[in-house]
């Protein structure tokens, strides 16, 4: 239905989407996830000429859309949006938000339009509000009222934009369990989103975006669950890293101190697992050469899978250091590795969990 | 109903606002005690020093008495009206003018008494004629000859200046064929040139008229402030300026002026109770009325004697047209000048910033003199002064518009595209509504002060409500009431305005 291919966008001398090639099916639950600022929202600005892409080609239904001989209002039409920030119509009551596009574009009457759109509203829940005006409504109200909006225009395809980003946490349910609905309808949707469990089950395709490309994409089961690459293996687990950056032995201790006591307490490491890595970061301190250039520390934690890794990468030209008969770091690390990168030392200490 | 009532009692509370003052005013002259002994009576110019002498501001009796007496101190006013009001209220002691006006005014005003000398020289009274009119000066001048030869001219000074309450008009057949000449006059001094039953009147005018008959071509009087009689001649908007303007080295280099016609002698009025004995000719003291007496006498003489009310009439008319029409030209124009100003165009949003820049930083009379007296002076000053309202008017309203606009957040304007509105049907079905209704509170404000900026149209000849005021003052000598009659009528307009405007707002909306 719809194919994307190398796409690109820039703001100025910022490329946001450098080449970007999808293809969107119809029925097709598409989610888009990635870090923040890679393009997500971007792209799907681009796929509804929200912002003019500046190369590569979208076609829909075997039509070229970039060439500027498309009419973009009609093509608009056929593909409803939703915003983050719901943006209803202010000075229009929810009813009237939902008639607005039928009156005045499909050119249907009133009544035929409100019929339309009370059917709408009862499937969004809203049907009771339909005569409130949005400044009464909560923000999942809100959103509900704008996917029946955007239902009304009788859409091929709607595109989400972070639908629930904006919401607190109570109400982000209401909103996903419409989407949800409409996805079982066997509505066409492509969905940036950060709730990766919604992504997981309610998409057919999941597309990981990373600094302006489509880094991986796949089943929900293949990106979630085997994640074939490194960034999508670090976002999908939600890996923290903690960097230090050591330059001589005379390091600031309490710099490091003070920065690993504020990691623990952002990510909410348990006193346990702070323990362990405070013994292991011990003994590796103290066989580093430090004297000998620049060491680069890191620690990892999954907020998914709470596994704990440690990094450390040695100045150039430095000979391996014996870690593995560490009493202690064979007490507490499963693995300990060391391989060459860009022709430095890479050390890699995964720390034992618990549940293995 | 209760708007009614609201509506009611606003307007009962704006008038005894507006009436403590004047009543007050009134008051003082009968309650204030004398602020002078017995011995420190006024009996002649002398007596005048160290005291605080009103003169009419950079006329020859100002320069005079500055030259000559600098133990005097002076007070400068603009009309002769707002001098003798001074005086009531004692805040000067004397105040000096022209003969002619001064025995009308103490006349008209109680308790006010004319010395017997003053010692600034008589000036000469002349008829004003661009440099380019030299051949019409020279007939008004022929015309004078004649008519002193046949000793004419001196009855029609007397009948003016002893008698002006009985005097009138001729009859006289005023040719009505012919190339008009324009005679701008400030018809606001009795009794040189002023306004007796809605029709122009004083000696001035009647010599105009005399003229006219002379020459044999129609006239057409053209009303002014008085300060821009002169400068009319020069640029063209007149042929010919009289309302009785003093021959003066300074102004005969920029203008002709035509043979004196009367000798102006200067008259110094001071308050009756601190005047010597001996100067006091029969004049009463002032007569004490009650505060509905003095409310009645004032409406009948400045609203009902000689059909005053014609003359607020029209000015509210004129007033209403002038306001209306810069209001509707300078929200249109102000909707482009916003257009412009947020167009992604640099050229066309920098202009407009220039032009909201110039606009709000000159003062409005700045630009209405220019756009009357410099750029148009061919055409109507009433289009013209609509024309600048208008241009005023769409510098404020204009960044009134952006910022209301620009508070509708971008995201309804995106959903309204993402809708597949065109970017021009959203803006009119999504932003305007929600604009309008941010923008009209404010927009209320500016339109108020827009219809009460008017009031500057006299200097530049329109005889509004402001100048219809001014005429009925110079007449009844009245300080406060036909004021407040105005400000009472420009209260209502605006009121009327934007219930209009709120009715519109209701429907939009």
């Amino acid at each position: 239905m719809i194919q994307i291919i190398h796409l690109q966008k820039s703001f100025g001398k910022v490329d946001v989407l450098t080449d970007v090639n999808l293809n969107i099916k119809c029925g097709e639950v598409i989610s888009i996830i990635g870090p923040s600022g890679t393009g997500k929202s971007t792209f799907l600005r681009c796929l509804n000429l929200l912002e003019q892409p500046t190369g590569g080609s979208i076609i829909i239904d075997g039509q070229e859309v970039l060439n500027g001989r498309v009419n973009t209002s009609k093509l608009r039409q056929k593909m409803g949006m939703v915003f983050q920030s719901f943006n209803l119509f202010n000075h229009l009551s929810v009813l009237d938000n939902v008639c607005i596009g039928p009156v005045k574009l499909l050119g249907k009457s009133r009544k035929e339009a409100e019929t339309k759109a009370m059917e709408l509203l009862k499937l969004v829940g809203m049907a009771e509000k339909a005569h409130a005006m949005p400044d009464e409504l909560s923000g999942g109200q809100k959103q509900r009222a704008a996917i029946a909006r955007s239902l009304s225009m009788e859409p091929e395809i709607i595109l989400f934009d972070e639908p629930t980003s904006a919401l607190d946490p109570t109400m982000v349910s209401e909103v996903l369990s419409v989407i949800r609905a409409l996805a079982r309808q066997g509505m066409t949707m492509a969905i940036v989103t950060h709730e990766m469990s919604f992504a997981r089950d309610v998409s057919t395709r999941v597309v990981y975006m990373d600094k302006g490309i489509i880094y991986e994409e796949g089943t929900p089961e293949e990106i979630f669950e085997h994640p074939k690459r490194e960034r999508t293996r670090v976002f999908v687990n939600r890996i923290r890293d903690f960097h230090f950056q050591f330059h001589s032995p005379d390091y600031d201790r309490y710099l490091l101190k003070s920065e690993w006591q504020a990691y623990c307490n952002k990510y909410f490491l348990t006193r346990e697992s702070m323990r362990k890595a405070q013994l292991i970061g011990n003994v590796l301190f103290r066989n580093l050469p430090l004297a000998k250039g620049t060491v680069d520390f890191y620690f990892r934690y999954s907020e998914q899978t709470r596994e704990m890794s440690m990094e450390v990468l040695l100045p150039f030209g430095v000979d391996p250091i014996e870690l593995e008969n560490n009493s202690i770091i064979r007490e507490l690390c499963s693995d300990v590795d060391y391989n060459y990168e860009d022709d430095r030392v890479k050390y890699k200490l995964m720390l034992r969990h618990k549940n293995r | 109903m209760n708007k009614c009532f609201h509506i009611a009692a606003t307007l009962v509370a704006f008038l005894l606002i507006l009436l403590i003052p004047a009543q007050a005013a009134g008051e003082a002259e009968s309650s204030a005690e004398p602020k002078q002994k017995a011995s420190d009576k006024i009996a002649c110019f002398e007596d005048l020093r160290g005291r605080i002498l009103a003169v009419p501001s950079s006329t020859v009796q100002d320069i005079f008495v500055e030259e000559h007496y600098p133990d005097i101190k002076l007070d400068r006013f603009d009309t002769e009206a707002d001098m003798m009001l001074s005086l009531q209220q004692e805040k000067c002691d004397g105040a000096i003018m022209d003969d002619v006006i001064c025995y009308a005014l103490v006349r008209k005003t109680e308790g006010v008494t004319i010395l017997p000398d003053s010692p600034v020289p008589p000036c000469k009274m002349g008829v004003v004629f661009g440099k380019h009119n030299a051949e019409l000066c020279e007939q008004f001048n022929a015309f004078i000859r004649q008519l002193r030869e046949k000793g004419e001219l001196q009855p029609i000074m007397e009948r003016w200046i002893k008698h002006f309450d009985t005097a009138e008009m001729p009859d006289l057949p005023l040719p009505r064929k012919g190339k008009p000449i324009r005679v701008a006059m400030e018809p606001c001094t009795e009794p040189i040139v002023f306004i007796k039953n809605e029709k122009i009147a004083g000696f001035d005018a009647e010599l105009i008229q005399r003229f006219s008959v002379y020459i044999n071509r129609p006239v057409e009087i053209v009303e002014m402030e008085y300060d821009s009689l002169i400068a009319s001649t020069t640029t063209g908007k007149a042929d010919m300026a009289a309302s009785g303007i003093l021959i003066t080295e300074e102004r005969a280099e920029s203008v002709l002026f035509s043979e004196p016609y009367y000798d102006s002698h200067s008259r110094v009025a001071v308050l009756t109770k601190n005047a010597d004995a001996s100067i006091i000719t029969g004049n009463e003291g002032p007569q004490i009325l009650g505060i509905w007496g003095s409310i009645k006498r004032s409406f009948y003489r400045n609203i009902i004697e000689e059909r005053r009310y014609m003359l607020l009439w029209d000015g509210l008319k004129v007033t209403i047209h002038i306001s209306f029409f810069s209001a509707l030209l300078g929200t249109i124009l102000g909707a482009f000048i916003c257009y412009m100003r947020m167009s992604r165009c640099k050229l066309c949003s920098t202009l407009a910033k220039i032009y909201i820049d110039v606009m709000r930083g000159t003062p409005v009379l700045v630009l209405l003199m220019m756009m009357c007296y410099v750029a148009f002076t061919q055409f109507d000053n009433t289009p013209v002064a609509i024309i600048t309202f208008a241009m005023n008017f769409a510098a404020y309203v204009s960044e009134m518009f952006r910022t209301s606009i620009s508070s509708i957040d971008k995201g309804q304007t995106e959903a309204g595209i993402a809708l597949g509105f065109s970017p021009v049907r959203t803006f009119c079905y999504i932003v305007l509504p929600q604009a309008v209704r941010r923008v009209l509170p404010v927009y209320k404000g500016e339109l108020i002060s827009l219809i009460k900026n008017t009031s500057i149209v006299g200097y530049v000849a329109v005889a509004d409500l402001t100048r219809a005021s001014y005429i009925i003052r110079g007449r009844t000598f009245d300080p406060f009431f036909p004021l407040l009659m105005v400000a009472l009528m420009y209260f209502l307009i605006a009121w009327l305005f934007t219930y209009i405007l709120d009715r519109i707002g209701n429907k939009v909306c």
